[in-house]
């Protein structure tokens, strides 16, 4: 964090507007936050040392402290800042080896995942194990749960912020990583002053090391003909121009592939399926003076589905695709105690919400691109007056949708394909008072609109859901967010704790509402929506210990989460699949002496909800399942408890190494990956049908060695 | 320039663990009771023209519940009282064991014949909680007579292999679909193509379907697949269903793929048209028949 504050004094410096009133304390592609005043650097003195601490943070968010996060024991011993947000409050993991988000009772799609301002469809790499974002390059991460301020919209639940490449360095950096599944490399470097820029790639190549190596050690051969790679690029630069203007740019393009020979369980073989995600952006930043400055996104981000797949002798190919072109503005201006940010964007996005069809197209769906423009323009005013600081702003939001099908004697079809628009308002507000300088009382509320869904069609790793627009029959979703806490630090901030409640109340929420064989018998995909409502209220406690020779916190949340469908469950309101209970998440780390230390996570859930069924019958020579009401059966709770450590071996020369053990899931918990109906028996007329789930990831230590040259 | 090098290296033995675990899996069962489990009779009957009635009936069966292949026979029903008409003929079925079929024991007509066009009404009857009143009750009409139009036979990239494919006049304003079967002469059964493959109420005139049998291991044309041998003799039978069988027949050809495999929203329960307590299809068939050797 030391580091990371003489950077940005020096980046200050390098581009000319040294005052002494004014500090650049973050990046200036940071639209947040271009300019700080000094008043807030006893805050930031706080922060070195506490990067965690959300005292005096206005907002239900934090800057997380990247490089601790890293440090965290991950699954294959790889580190991951963005799977290890688990770890923070608010958010639930939804399952074992998945990085699938749900904040605060929200949906997985309903996180706004920005990489350098560009949004990201999809922010996982092989069945979630790893996400896409490059750990070598991150700078830095924010995430927001509530108080979302005005600039931030599209998404109801959340806003993760990740910034590659905020710091460049001051000589040239290669970086890599070399494994038996994935290598990484990236580098990092300078022209001149002005000119900096970083190229990195991730590839892995499971096929070619490991699956040889596990037919040589005796595993079934089929099991070998599977494969799970992912690739993915980022490239970038930073060009200061010296008048305080600043151009950036950044590239990312990741796939996944994924090769299944055959699974007599899944029913299906020959599959095939590749996705990923296209992300390019442009930033131009200017500070015409102390007071104003101004930044211009241009981005494109594209997510795209292939798949193809051998159900009962019929070759089948699935995709989805989606393109979105976005150009934003924000201006911000201090004046006096008022931190005044305004701004204004505009997308185009044109998305397949899923096309199924048959290799000799016997079959296939009608679904076709749906166009769509959006927009919004926004206002808020960061206002401090004396232990109160108030972040008040509107967000109008406005959509329109491009009518898709030439027009047609279907009325159904006619009547939700024509052009509709949406406008909403969305008023935010957050407050933070100080009621000493120990202690703070926050307040929020927020009004979101989302026009935007992706809706879960199979729930099996590969990320097959169907993208759904706002329409004439499916309106946008909705939320009214209301958030209030008490911060305290203790013993001279060397403790912190909090607790803060939630309510949240959706309108609009969509769930897929046919069968499989539904998608070949209509035009529109809205025809198969059903839309119903949420809400969600909890409460969440943190204790945090932030300095000595042991440091950690632990995360607690009570919360309760609910769905209402007039087309699900007779009506009823029932739990969503994502109500949790009680989640709880726990940090340890114990500095032993300078060259050892220690840390320990543990994670705590309850069991996702889920249909099951309560019989089954033969009819026409096939089993059915017959199901009991909506999610009314709930997954094994999740618990687990991942150790490591880490031993700083002497310097030999300019090498400098550590060496860490981890162990992940230390006593072996079968938590559930999924849950599914066998039989036991193969042979005929066994009808012992069971359920069954299947856990990933036993107990699984790993151990690494990382060294610096320099 | 100066460089700063970082470089750093798992270890490959626990990432090789970490894959071979990702990819073996296990299977624990977990502990599980079935909620709420409420009895159904299962109905599944159908009547072809120029044949008699069919009905097969059993109950469903709790998850929690294990069952072979002798005590499933204590969910079939055999004392029920099974009547159909013809809205003129009334006719109280017969019953007998049928090993062929599960479940195990039909109910069969020999009075009322199917006749294309014309609307069928089933009513069971089971012990004193279902009669009367209670008893569960259906009706469907077989849909007008068809033409198989011709019969395609076309070359695979293996010598000795067919596919076929059949083409079928189709009037878009019935809104029928088509479920067709193939029995190659080594089979004892007919196999059908699954009916998901060949519906579409949009299709209107002539339409070629290819055939795609999915025999099982027990089937002696299981090597075969979905293709035909050069000198097989193949029976080809196309019978016509109206809509609300084809949508039940559709979402149990998906249901039954889907069910036990994959985590999907398919909890919609399947479209029957038998009153409750009953659950499941009476439809009615036109039934057209071809034999053709594959050349």
């Amino acid at each position: 964090m030391r580091c990371f504050l003489t950077f940005s004094i020096f980046l200050f410096y390098a581009i000319g507007f040294a005052q002494t009133k004014y500090q650049v304390l973050k990046d200036t592609t940071d639209s947040s936050s271009i300019v700080h005043k000094v008043q807030e650097i006893p805050e930031i003195e706080v922060s070195s040392k506490n990067p965690l601490s959300n005292i005096k943070s206005g907002s239900g968010g934090v800057f997380i402290d990247v490089p601790k996060l890293k440090k965290l024991p991950s699954i294959l011993g790889d580190s991951d800042p963005f799977k290890a947000l688990q770890y923070m409050g608010g958010i639930s993991q939804a399952s074992d080896a998945s990085a699938n988000i749900h904040v605060r009772g929200g949906e997985n799609d309903q996180n706004l995942i920005l990489l350098n301002g560009s949004p990201v469809e999809n922010p996982t790499h092989i069945l979630g194990l790893f996400s896409v974002f490059n750990p070598d390059l991150i700078d830095q991460m924010q995430y927001l749960k509530a108080g979302i301020p005005a600039e931030y919209g599209g998404r109801l639940s959340s806003v993760i912020d990740v910034k590659n490449f905020i710091n460049p360095p001051l000589n040239t950096e290669l970086s890599g990583n070399i494994g038996l599944i994935a290598s990484r490399l990236s580098l990092k470097s300078r022209i001149g002053n002005r000119f900096s820029y970083y190229a990195a790639a991730r590839a892995s190549y499971i096929q070619y090391v490991v699956m040889p190596l596990l037919l040589k050690l005796g595993v079934d051969p089929q099991l070998t003909q599977n494969s799970f790679e992912y690739y993915d690029v980022n490239a970038g630069f930073n060009y200061y121009f010296g008048t305080g203007t600043k151009l950036s740019a950044h590239y990312y393009r990741g796939q996944d592939m994924i090769q299944i020979a055959e699974l007599s369980q899944f029913s299906f073989e020959g599959n095939s399926s590749r996705w990923g995600n296209h992300v390019l952006g442009m930033q131009l930043s200017h500070v015409f003076s102390d007071q104003f400055s101004m930044l211009h996104h241009l981005n494109f981000s594209g997510f795209d589905l292939n798949s193809t797949m051998n159900w009962l002798a019929n070759d089948y190919r699935i995709n989805t695709d989606k393109k979105s072109y976005n150009y934003k503005a924000d201006f911000i201006y201090l004046a006096g105690k008022h931190n005044i940010k305004t701004g204004l964007e505009a997308s185009f996005e044109k998305q397949l919400p899923i096309t199924i069809r048959t290799e000799s197209y016997d079959l296939q769906t009608d679904f076709r691109y749906n166009r769509f423009l959006s927009g919004a323009v926004y206002v808020r005013d960061e206002w401090e007056m004396g232990p109160l600081l108030l972040n008040v702003g509107i967000r109008s939001s406005f959509y329109h949708k491009l009518q898709t099908y030439t027009s047609s004697d279907n009325s159904e079809l006619n009547a939700i394909d024509r052009a509709k628009s949406y406008l909403g308002l969305e008023p935010r507000l957050s407050s933070r008072l100080m009621l000493d300088d120990k202690s703070s009382v926050k307040l929020s509320a927020g009004k979101h609109y989302q026009y935007n869904n992706r809706v879960q069609l199979i729930n099996f790793g590969l990320p097959i859901e169907i993208f759904v627009a706002t329409s004439s029959v499916t309106r946008p979703s909705s939320l009214w967010h209301f958030s209030g806490g008490y911060f305290r630090s203790l013993y001279n901030n060397h403790w912190e704790v909090s607790a803060e409640v939630y309510y949240k109340s959706f309108s609009n929420l969509l769930e897929y509402g046919g069968t499989l064989s539904d998608l070949f018998s209509v035009t529109a995909i809205e025809q198969l929506m059903y839309a119903g409502k949420g809400h969600a209220y909890g409460t969440e406690l943190m204790l945090r210990k932030n300095f000595g020779k042991i440091a950690g916190w632990i995360n607690y949340t009570l919360g309760w989460n609910y769905r209402q469908f007039d087309d699900i469950n007779d009506g009823k309101r029932y739990l969503a699949s994502n109500d949790r209970r009680h989640d709880l998440s726990a940090i340890l780390m114990y500095n032993i002496t300078p060259r050892w230390n220690v840390s320990a996570t543990f994670v705590y859930a309850t069991g996702n909800r889920l249909n099951l069924p309560r019989s089954w019958y033969i009819i026409d020579d096939k089993v059915v399942l017959e199901f009991s009401g909506y999610n009314a059966f709930k997954m094994p709770d999740y618990h687990r408890l991942d150790v490591s450590l880490t031993y700083k071996l002497p310097q030999w020369q300019n090498i400098h190494s550590e060496l860490n053990l981890s162990i992940y899931n230390l006593y072996n918990r079968a938590n559930p990956f999924e849950v599914h109906y066998s039989t036991k028996a193969k042979e005929e007329n066994n009808y012992d049908y069971k359920i069954a789930m299947t856990y990933l990831t036993p107990i699984l230590p790993s151990i690494s060695w990382t060294f610096h040259l320099k | 320039m100066d460089f700063s090098f970082k470089i750093s290296m798992r270890n490959p033995h626990i990432l090789l663990l970490g894959v071979l675990i990702l990819l073996v899996g296990c299977y624990p069962d977990i502990d599980y009771i079935s909620k709420g489990y409420t009895q159904k009779i299962i109905v599944e009957g159908r009547i072809e023209s120029g044949k008699y009635p069919k009905i097969y009936l059993s109950l469903n069966v709790p998850l929690s519940e294990t069952v072979d292949s002798t005590t499933i026979r204590d969910k079939v029903i055999r004392h029920a009282k099974v009547t159909v008409s013809d809205g003129d003929v009334e006719e109280i079925l017969t019953s007998k064991w049928d090993v062929e079929h599960f479940p195990p024991y039909v109910y069969f007509g020999t009075e009322i014949k199917g006749q294309t066009g014309k609307t069928y009404y089933l009513k069971v009857e089971y012990g004193e909680e279902y009669s009367g009143e209670h008893a569960i009750k259906s009706e469907t009409t077989i849909p007008l007579d068809f033409q198989i139009d011709s019969v395609y036979i076309e070359p695979t990239a293996i010598d000795s292999l067919r596919t076929l494919s059949v083409a079928i006049n189709i009037d878009k304003n019935r809104k029928n679909a088509y479920r067709i079967y193939t029995r190659k002469s080594k089979d004892k059964r007919y196999i059908e193509t699954p009916i998901v493959f060949n519906s579409d109420f949009s299709l209107d005139g002539l339409q070629k379907f290819t055939l795609s049998p999915l025999p099982n291991k027990n089937d002696s044309s299981f090597a075969e697949g979905k293709y035909f041998a050069v000198g097989d003799i193949v029976d080809i039978k196309a019978v016509a269903i109206d809509s609300t069988a084809t949508q039940f027949f559709k979402d149990l050809t998906m249901f039954s793929i889907i069910a036990g495999n994959i985590s999907i929203n398919e909890i919609k329960p399947l479209s029957s048209n038998v009153t409750e307590p009953g659950f499941g299809i009476w439809y009615g068939c036109a039934v057209q028949t071809k034999k053709i050797i594959i050349r």
